[in-house]
């Protein structure tokens, strides 16, 4: 049984005097001293990160990471854009599997502010497809596509996706750690300018610094600790980079295919969830998640997305993203997936603070996504 | 980075199998935050054709009206200058559409 026993997160924002180093560093002493864990107890470091070589001219993030903590245990750098995270936790999740007796940590983080708007949506476009990338579509702009098709084939506006923003952002206030910490209107949203028609800026997650680690370990005499929470499963699912040579353009498949084989080895059902952290780096991404992983049937989402209610609690309605989301908690690409794993771990061990659902749930999900789709990896937890 | 002129090479190879080809808007956009390469072009519209082949492809939309954005509207693939380049790099041209 492999068990998560302890999280820590840096402050996710515009971080001008910290370095991506620092922030790694921080995030993976932050989770140790969670659980009174010393470095020579970890057998191995699972680091997701996506832009250190195009922006920070970082490559060989595995001789950072030894040179910082002064290791030579095994580190295996992730990518998968923006499931780096994600896809970290998973890999160490495999490693345990096959490890008797170890304890690891997988920490990610991401240096997004010391470059220009264009440079960053260069940096970011690169998980867009070579052919999406040659007639000038952005990633935002990759989104934007699959949101024109889902708005016109269910007959929805953008005052539905606005709803997820709003949503959002009320859970941002309560979470010390996020980028955005102020509420926003259904107005406010409508109002922000356009960056591809029809997703606005408050339709978008931010560029942020920021990094998250996490505990992992199966050995008996730690994951009996009362801040423990058990992994149910943790899988992922791949599909084309090309959204142009996907026969599904109203959602993702590589999410529902994760989504699946998640249900199917934890032995839970949708029903059993409590709560959960999507991806909405876009605000379609999280109608579109909440039908692939079978919450909503396909095309009710725009209409479900109005009944959601904020402040953490929820009147019967699925409790999402209480972080903030990637949208105001903040998107460190290569540290979201960790933390959305995190805020989970959080609310399973009651230590979520102001945002802690007041029901303390049993079962959650963390749900992430690389490019347009190209990657999902979908962890469940229960205490 | 300045690319190797190969590469561009390598993708007209394709382009100029799509020239004079018609098809139908899956899906467009119109990008106004671009990479420094298509800023000075901003706001421009990007649309998703499905071809009468079936291949589907991408380009940026040219000569259009609103109303010509439109999911289901007719296109012609045509040849234009793409993106801003260094002054001794290759200017680079490609499949853009225009409404048929």
């Amino acid at each position: 049984m492999n068990s998560i026993i302890g999280y820590y997160s840096t402050q996710f924002g515009e971080l001008w005097k910290k370095s991506l180093d620092n922030l790694l560093i921080e995030s993976f002493n932050g989770a140790l001293s969670q659980c009174n864990i010393e470095k020579e107890q970890i057998d191995a470091i699972f680091l997701g990160n996506m832009l250190g070589g195009l922006v920070d001219s970082s490559l060989l993030l595995e001789a950072h990471i030894a040179e910082l903590l002064e290791v030579h245990i095994p580190v295996y750098r992730v990518e998968a854009a923006c499931a780096s995270g994600g896809m970290a936790v998973q890999m160490a999740h495999e490693y345990l599997l096959a490890h008797k007796d170890s304890t690891v940590v997988a920490l990610g983080g991401e240096k997004m502010t010391d470059v220009s708007a264009e440079h960053i949506t260069q940096a970011l476009a690169t998980a867009a497809s070579p052919t999406e990338q040659a007639v000038g579509l952005t990633f935002p702009g990759v989104y934007a596509l699959l949101a024109q098709i889902y708005l016109k084939k269910y007959h929805y506006t953008e005052e539905h996706l606005a709803a997820i923003s709003v949503k959002n952002h009320s859970h941002g206030v309560l979470n010390e750690k996020a980028h955005f910490r102020r509420y926003v209107t259904v107005d406010d949203v409508l109002d922000s300018p356009y960056i591809a028609y029809p997703l606005k800026v408050l339709d978008s997650s931010p560029i942020s610094d920021g990094a998250a680690a996490v505990v992992m370990t199966n050995q008996s005499s730690l994951t009996k600790s009362s801040k423990a929470a058990t992994i149910r499963s943790s899988e992922v699912a791949t599909d084309t980079i090309s959204l142009a040579k996907r026969g599904k353009l109203d959602g993702l498949l590589a999410t529902e295919i994760a989504g699946k084989k998640a249900f199917k080895t934890s032995g839970l059902k949708q029903k059993d969830i409590n709560i959960m952290e999507v991806h909405d780096c876009f605000s379609i991404g999280e109608i579109l998640a909440l039908e692939d992983l079978g919450f909503w049937k396909k095309g009710q989402g725009g209409a479900q997305a109005q009944e959601m209610a904020g402040h953490v609690e929820s009147k019967g309605n699925l409790i999402v993203n209480t972080s903030g989301g990637l949208k105001a908690a903040g998107h460190p690409v290569g540290g979201t997936g960790i933390k959305q794993i995190g805020e989970i771990y959080l609310q399973l061990t009651g230590q979520a603070g102001k945002r802690q659902v007041a029901s303390v749930p049993t079962c959650g999900l963390a749900h992430n996504v690389g490019g347009s789709g190209g990657v999902a990896v979908v962890t469940i937890l229960s205490t | 980075m300045t690319q190797s002129p190969v590469r561009l090479w390598r993708k007209q190879t394709h382009d100029k199998k799509l020239l004079e080809t018609t098809g139908v808007i899956l899906s467009w956009t119109e990008i106004s935050v671009a990479p420094p390469k298509f800023a000075s072009g901003t706001p421009y519209t990007v649309v998703l054709v499905e071809l009468l082949s079936g291949e589907r492809t991408y380009g940026q939309l040219v000569d259009f009206k609103d109303s010509d954005r439109t999911i289901g509207a007719k296109v012609k693939a045509v040849y234009r200058r793409y993106g801003t380049v260094a002054k001794e790099d290759l200017i680079e041209y490609g499949v853009k559409f225009k409404p048929l």
